[in-house]
């Protein structure tokens, strides 16, 4: 059981590596600031950064906080969904949430093994998702507003520069608090007393590791681009702000244990950044589309999780 | 204007823009040297006409090496991705107005047939008006060039200079036409579409200085978000 846990959770870990493609490289591919390689590099170097020095706090994310303990018949019913939700969406080049996909299947799973669920918790965890975007509007429209102020005072050669400078440090902060919330809660789902003798930081590793295979083999393309260029079209200073906001809304989901999906928070980010500049210009149906992921995708992963314990 | 080159990371960039400036600088010595050699032939100094014109083949020649090595240069990454392909574009533009210069001399580099209506023309005080325009036109670029250094506003300050110069090259142009054809009487056939595709090749300069202040703008827009 350990092991097989611990398989699907590094088949989990791949997957996020490839889903999550577009939000690690695709900005700094996409202003052909730096190389695939280097791209690829800085991105790994964030992921390990999150995922050593504030993973470990999402390691009560589920088993702990959701649900007061759990069993490893849960945990495998909540790999086994994610595993297959977030592939399929994969393939179909939609960005998934992996933070939503997991929930839902151990907050089904968990009801279907008549383990008591913590309805607060659950609420809380719920609730930041919904404000979560809010919150990234909000703080992209300040940050936004105030850096379009500030660069028109510079020459158009420092903006190039800082344009370029912005890309690769929004790539790493991202990086950072995805691997700490995502891998993180990817590990915790392996923990809570069922992997005995294990080391917590080898398993970290582990999982970063396959996350950073998965980015650098098949991150590429597919995913990337749904969320940026195909929903508006924002400066480098939009992305930037975007991204910034986008990485504290999760990292403070990370202070709390909270399972944060990046691409909710980044279309609001996005949102947030349109409406400094009254863009008008949306592709509703991605949006609507990718809203209604946030809706339906849970609820099957409820669904899936619920009936697969039954069947187990 | 707030300086923070110690923040700038581009020194690739940085060398490009003064690259850029140096191509403006002898693109400018080619079109005031193509305004020198037409002034030349309407005094009739053939020999100084000559020279000057060697002098723009000349200026067109160094031009295009200083764009193809900038282009070079550009291609292989400088710059933010989003505005690599509007500086490929600009220092295209640039280099357009030392060609149309260089096409423009040609015209009259065989000048042994202008008789001397074509050549009262060239010398006449509305075609040194027209190339006043055009040389204003590169000069006007240039600054608006070198504001790239200044903040937003500067940039957008000075775009409508070179557009007005154009206009004024335009306005120009259309009075030399008309000038040219009700002159054209005693005139060989051949010479009056000779001077009128030197018109509106010499006219080339400042459209193409003024397509080239319109990629400016397209910087600025992408640049300052």
């Amino acid at each position: 059981m350990d092991s097989l846990l611990l398989g699907l959770a590094a088949t989990l870990a791949f997957l996020f590596g490839w889903n999550n493609s577009s939000f690690l490289i695709g900005n700094i591919r996409g202003s052909g600031t730096l190389s695939y390689r280097v791209a690829v590099i800085i991105s790994i170097i964030g992921l390990f950064l999150g995922v050593l020095l504030e993973g470990s706090k999402m390691a009560t994310s589920l088993s702990g906080s959701l649900a007061p303990s759990t069993t490893g018949t849960v945990l495998l019913a909540t790999l086994l969904v994610s595993v297959f939700l977030t592939l399929g969406l994969t393939l179909l080049s939609l960005p998934v949430s992996f933070s939503v996909v997991m929930v839902g299947a151990f907050l089904g799973a968990t009801l279907s093994s008549y383990i008591q669920v913590n309805v607060l918790r659950s609420e809380e965890v719920i609730a930041f998702w919904f404000l979560a975007p809010v919150a990234t509007a909000a703080i992209t429209f300040a940050f936004y507003s105030s850096a379009t102020r500030l660069v028109t005072r510079f020459s158009l050669l420092t903006v190039d520069s800082l344009n370029r400078t912005g890309t690769v440090v929004s790539a790493l902060l991202v990086s950072y608090t995805l691997g700490a919330n995502n891998i993180g809660m990817i590990f915790g789902s392996t923990q809570s007393g069922v992997l005995e003798g294990t080391s917590g930081l080898e398993t970290l590793l582990l999982l970063v590791l396959v996350a950073a295979v998965g980015l650098a083999i098949l991150g590429r393309g597919g995913v990337s681009g749904t969320i940026g260029d195909k929903l508006l079209v924002l400066s480098p200073q939009g992305v930037f702000s975007a991204f910034l906001a986008s990485s504290a809304v999760v990292w403070i989901g990370t202070q709390r244990a909270i399972p944060v999906s990046i691409s909710q928070c980044l279309l609001g980010g996005m949102l947030g950044a349109a409406y400094t500049k009254s863009i008008t210009v949306l592709n509703r149906r991605l949006a609507l589309e990718t809203v209604s992921l946030w809706v339906v995708v849970p609820m099957i992963s409820f669904g899936l999780g619920y009936l697969l314990l039954r069947a187990f | 204007m707030v300086d923070l080159g110690f923040l700038s990371v581009g020194k690739k960039e940085r060398a490009i823009f003064d690259g850029m400036l140096e191509h403006l600088a002898i693109v400018s010595r080619t079109v005031d040297a193509f305004a020198a050699s037409v002034e030349k032939v309407g005094k009739g100094d053939t020999a100084s006409a000559e020279e000057l014109t060697r002098s723009v083949f000349e200026g067109e020649t160094a031009a295009d090496t200083i764009h193809r090595d900038l282009s070079l240069k550009v291609a292989q990454g400088a710059f933010f991705g989003g505005v690599r392909e509007d500086i490929l574009n600009l220092l295209e533009k640039i280099d357009d107005i030392a060609d149309s210069a260089k096409d423009a001399a040609r015209f009259l580099s065989s000048d042994s047939r202008l008789g001397t209506d074509a050549r009262a023309m060239l010398g006449s005080e509305n075609m040194k008006l027209f190339l006043d325009d055009l040389r204003s036109s590169v000069a006007a670029l240039t600054n608006l060039v070198r504001a790239f250094d200044g903040g937003k506003a500067e940039v957008l300050s000075k775009v409508h200079s070179v557009e007005e110069f154009e206009e004024w090259a335009d306005s120009r142009k259309d009075t030399l036409m008309k000038q040219l054809f009700a002159n054209s009487q005693g005139m060989d056939p051949v010479t009056v579409i000779q001077l009128r595709d030197f018109l509106f090749v010499a006219d080339d300069i400042a459209d193409n200085a003024e397509d080239a202040g319109d990629v400016i703008i397209v910087l600025v827009a992408k640049g300052y978000g």
